[in-house]
């Protein structure tokens, strides 16, 4: 392996913009995500984080400028990024009519990998979150919060290098959610790199190392968690940039 | 500063929930119409100050009228028919009014009864008539039924005959009605109230809905339970007119016995209560279906309720006027409707004294029996209160009976076989709602079904539509039957194509059971042609799969608001365009026709898919869609019939108005034509930024030599002209063979000449650019490899007489290899040219 060549950062959004119509939804949006970090997306409500998860997914296009992942273009080379990134939407639903094993297999084998050998080697996981006794039921009947444990399997099945968490802990109890900090934290340690959205601020101060702050689709603020606030509060610094920004 | 509040009485609180409901009504429409791909919603409500909005309700409120009137007009005219099946079991011979009337005529004289003197006097015909009425007017008429009706009219008069149009209902005691007929009656009433009481609050086809009732929500305002309670099982009946308008059905029923003013009266006594217990008994359905039932089955009842309330609603206009359909429903019925008590028929049609008290007493009674059944399912269904009451058990494993696919096979159709397998609501949505939309368009071609069992080409004909139409019909909602589960095959490398591809698989394998069962019937029908049938059903596992794929190239996504983005009208006819060839093939026994249509089919299903997948990255981002890269197949397939259609008016009119000058004109019209086909491609090309010099060389080019590549043409080209030699040999040693070779005129010097010109300098130009240069570069793209080499060459060959198929696509497949080994189009034009001179010589 050649060590002089710099590793391309795992995300990457470079003076992206994306307009719907007339309607601009992200404008100039340029943020460099650390290797191996939990990063926060902060934004209020319809301030553009699930359209900035889509345009990583490579679902849109945008309209300007590019996002790279693991140094790929994620619309163009949208195929390969989806094997880098793991993701968990912010309401997961699942078939009907298939078990929670079954939609880890079918999504396992999808990704090319052994559907088996993946649910196997996810089991522990499974039992730490409490879930491997319940992979047998249809996934149509888990409760909300057992639903967001599966679709955080379904994320990190196929050992992605990037965590894309929509709003993670949304509806989860108290247990559940130090449970996803804890896993989100060792995640990081062993060198993914995450990302979540949420607008709860005291979760981005406990767990990120870097931010972004988004607002009308407008990068408010991005940094080092300790540099974005200064000596500030974050919710004040967060209230601050929210209300000023046009 | 706190809003001023009310009390609401119980009426208030009522008519709000009402007023709801009619909204509810509308909104399921609009999405009703979503779903079912008539139109794009983009907005998904009907406001209440549109002014169309009125008079589309005027307009359904006539039409509810119109198909009640159908409904009642329908059950009183079958019952008609049973009282001449009930004459028919008692050995008569049912004959029309007219025929029974020139019968009496001559009966009354009854002096001569030989064969001879019952042939002068039409009584044959007569017999020949009831034949015809009995057993379809396909069948000739059979010696021994008229033997055996002669032998009734000499033995019998006219007491062994019954007039098929005396029997009707008008005017006639109840008393007196057979009991056959009063049971077609009494199911026809019983029919009417099932398609009555699945309507609902308006036809929905979305069985993915996991609606919870909304009682629980309403239950939590400061209102009285039992308003909610009236509003809510009342509200059908408020929000659809198929619910107060159903009085029409019952005067329908009713004139014939009580009279026209009587019945008046008795149907809006009857209807409205009758109507108002329906909608009840709508409501505790559904909220047993809620509340009793677990998530998979609970959309197929659901699913199964709307079915029978939108197909029941129609079936009535399928029999009007279909005489033989009612007759074969009353005698294959005929042990059901025998066992019907009579008394209550009888009471609700007014019994003997035509008694509009008794008529309507009856009618009132049955309502009310309907509103206890209502409540008695009510009451069941919540005994558990408001908790769905999901089910907590362990799936089975699947691996045991349908293998371990999902390893070593394709994961996504084994999860559409699940989906099958075990939610119930998978049948509905993918076999019943398309099947009736399927019979509705039969009934377009129902002189064509009803000719079906006479020959098995028309069977196997009107099965191949059918699954045709089914295909058709499936594919634009391949994706509803994700529904929010859709961003996990978002997250796959290549999901949705690897999806739609599953989902075209499993369409192809439920459409291919029902014409797969339609030809085992026609192989029962015809033994006879059972290679015949087996061909067919070849031909059908290759058309079928390419109408598969071709459907569900029209998927159209829902948004997260629920809009639906249809493919563009282009795409649209693309798909649906030569979908009959085959069928039309079978049907009219026009087999190259019939080949012609599975060739084309698969074309049309790659290009359909090459401007699909252009589309698909774009399906949530419309506003990045780009146009896929030219030239396409569809540009290709496009140009190709356009220069054979035009080229082939040019070519006719030469040798039409040519006369003598004909030799000179018919490569004259086609070189002129072929060259404009050149230079309109041409510049459409340009304007999508391809170059000319990019068609006639593949880029990146090799460093193959020029001089070699042409010699290597020229030697390919006259080796596939001696093989068109033998085989021209060999066809002319079979008599019939031979007889297709020369079936022309053969043609003068001059016109030998005429034809080598064309055949040699122009054609292979002009054909190579088209079919190498722009058709079989397109499909490389696509299917690369042998597939494409054949496929290009089967198109190749079916623009050309069905007897030189075999040669000309052995050309194809030669042309096509050169053009991809040499990336010059030249070698290709080169083997062309050598293959047509040879031939040409001959």
């Amino acid at each position: 392996m050649n060590l002089d060549v710099p590793h391309p950062p795992p995300a990457e959004f470079l003076n992206v913009a994306k307009t719907f119509g007339s309607k601009t939804a992200i404008a100039d949006f340029s943020w460099t995500l650390p290797s191996g970090q939990i990063c926060g997306l902060l934004g209020p409500n319809g301030a553009g984080k699930t359209t900035l998860f889509r345009l990583l997914m490579g679902v849109l296009k945008p309209t300007c400028g590019s996002i790279r992942v693991d140094g790929l273009d994620s619309f163009e080379d949208r195929v390969e990024v989806k094997r880098h990134v793991g993701f968990l939407p912010d309401e997961p639903v699942f078939y009907s009519y298939l078990s929670g094993r079954e939609v880890l297999e079918m999504s396992a084998s999808m990704h090319g990998l052994n559907g088996r050998q993946a649910v196997q080697s996810i089991l522990p996981l499974a039992e730490r979150l409490g879930l491997a006794d319940a992979l047998g039921r249809f996934a149509e009947d888990y409760s909300r919060g057992m639903k967001k444990k599966l679709g955080l399997l379904l994320a990190l099945i196929h050992q992605p290098s990037l965590l894309v968490l929509d709003e993670p802990t949304n509806g989860l109890d108290v247990e559940s959610t130090r449970m996803f900090f804890d896993l989100m934290e060792e995640q990081a340690a062993a060198g993914v790199t995450v990302v979540f959205s949420t607008h709860l601020l005291d979760q981005v101060e406990r767990l990120c190392s870097h931010i972004a702050i988004i607002h009308h689709g407008r990068l408010g603020a991005a940094g080092t968690l300790e540099d974005v606030r200064g000596s500030e509060r974050l919710e004040d610094f967060f209230v601050r940039i929210t209300s000023n920004a046009k | 500063m706190k809003l001023p509040r009310v009390n609401l009485s119980f009426w208030q609180a009522v008519k709000i929930i009402w007023s709801f409901a009619r909204r509810r009504a509308a909104g399921r429409k609009a999405h009703q119409a979503t779903l079912l791909s008539r139109k794009a919603t983009n907005s998904k409500t009907v406001s209440s100050g549109d002014p169309l909005g009125c008079l589309a309700t005027i307009g359904m409120i006539f039409l509810a009228c119109m198909l009640h009137g159908i409904f009642g007009s329908l059950v009183a005219s079958t019952a008609t028919v049973a009282f001449r099946v009930d004459a028919e079991r008692d050995g008569k011979i049912a004959v029309r009014s007219s025929d029974y009337k020139r019968l009496e005529t001559e009966a009354s004289k009854m002096h001569v009864k030989d064969s001879e003197w019952a042939r002068e006097h039409n009584v044959t015909f007569a017999a020949e008539r009831a034949f015809g009425e009995k057993y379809g007017f396909q069948k000739k008429p059979d010696p021994e039924y008229v033997a055996r009706f002669l032998r009734q009219f000499n033995t019998l008069g006219m007491a062994g005959f019954v007039d098929i149009d005396a029997g009707t209902i008008k005017g006639r005691n109840v008393q007196t009605w057979p009991r056959i007929a009063l049971g077609v009656a009494a199911f026809g009433v019983l029919f009417w109230l099932a398609m009555l009481t699945c309507q609902g609050e308006g036809v929905d086809f979305d069985v993915q809905r996991r609606r919870h009732p909304v009682w629980e929500w309403l239950l939590s305002h400061p209102v009285r339970p039992a308003a909610i309670l009236i509003a809510e099982t009342l509200s059908p009946f408020i929000a659809n007119p198929m619910y107060y308008t159903a009085p029409v059905f019952w005067y329908f029923l009713l004139s014939g016995s009580l009279g026209a003013g009587q019945a008046i009266l008795a149907a809006v006594v009857i209807g409205w209560p009758v109507a108002i217990a329906a909608s009840s008994l709508n409501k505790s359905l559904e909220a047993a279906a809620m509340l009793r039932l677990g998530v998979r089955n609970r959309g197929a009842v659901l699913g199964i309720m709307s079915w029978i309330g939108f197909a029941g609603m129609f079936l009535p206009m399928f029999l009007m006027g279909a005489e033989g359909l009612k007759l074969w429903i009353v005698q294959t019925g005929m042990i059901v409707f025998d066992q019907v008590p009579a008394w209550p028929v009888q009471a609700l049609l007014g019994g003997s004294g035509r008694d509009v008290m008794l008529s309507t007493s009856a009618g009132l009674l049955f309502a009310i029996g309907l509103l206890l059944l209502s409540g008695v399912i009510a009451k069941w269904a919540m005994a558990r209160g408001l908790d769905p009451g999901n089910a907590t058990t362990d799936v089975p494993d699947a691996r045991g009976k349908i293998g371990s696919m999902i390893d070593r096979y394709d994961p996504v159709f084994w999860k559409e076989l699940l989906w099958f397998r075990r939610d119930r609501g998978a049948v509905i949505q993918a076999v019943l709602i398309p099947l009736t939309l399927a019979s509705f368009q039969a009934f377009n071609f129902r002189a064509m079904a009803g000719n079906a069992l006479e020959h098995w080409f028309a069977f196997c004909g009107v099965a191949i539509i059918c699954g045709t139409y089914f295909l058709m019909v499936l594919g634009p909602r391949s994706l509803a039957s994700e529904g929010g589960a859709l961003w996990i095959p978002m997250t796959w490398p290549r999901g949705l194509e690897d999806l739609l591809r599953a989902k075209a698989r499993i369409w192809h394998t439920v459409a291919s059971v029902i014409v797969g069962g339609l030809f085992a019937i026609a192989l029962w029908l015809f033994p006879a042609e059972w290679w015949k049938i087996l061909l067919v059903a070849v031909g059908w596992a290759f058309f079928g799969r390419s109408m598969a794929m071709r459907a569900v190239t029209l998927v159209s996504p829902m948004s997260d608001s629920g809009e639906s983005r249809p493919p563009s009208a282009g795409s649209r006819y693309a798909a649906l365009v030569g979908m009959f060839s085959f069928s039309g093939g079978v049907l009219a026994q026009n087999w190259h026709l019939a080949v012609i249509g599975v060739v084309f089919s698969g074309l049309v299903a790659a290009a359909c898919w090459q401007n699909l997948r252009a589309r698909l990255p774009f399906l949530f981002d419309p506003w990045s869609e780009v146009l896929p890269q030219a030239p396409t197949l569809m540009h290709s397939m496009f140009a190709v019939a356009i220069l054979s259609e035009v080229a082939g008016i040019g070519v006719a009119l030469g040798r039409a108005f040519g006369g003598s000058s004909q030799a000179f004109l018919v490569p004259l019209a086609y070189g002129i034509i072929g060259g404009i086909a050149w230079l309109v491609m041409r510049g459409f090309l340009e304007g999508r930024g391809v170059a000319d010099r990019e068609i006639w060389n593949w880029l990146p080019l090799t460093a193959a030599s020029k001089p070699r590549a042409v010699a290597l043409g020229v030697s390919a080209g006259i080796g596939a002209g001696i093989f068109a030699l033998c085989y021209i040999f060999v066809l002319t040693r079979f008599p019939t063979t031979a007889g297709w070779l020369h079936a022309g005129a053969a043609p003068s010097t001059a016109g030998k000449i005429g034809i080598f010109v064309l055949a040699v300098g122009l054609a292979p130009i002009v054909e190579e650019y088209f079919f190498r240069g722009l058709l079989f570069r397109a499909l490389d793209r696509e299917w690369g490899g042998t597939r494409a080499l054949i496929g290009s060459a089967a198109y190749f060959a079916i623009y050309h007489p069905p007897i030189s198929w075999l040669p000309v696509f052995v050309l194809g497949v030669l042309n096509a290899w050169l053009f991809r080994r040499t990336r010059m189009l030249l070698p290709s034009v080169c083997a062309h040219m050598a293959y047509n001179a040879v031939v040409s010589l001959q």
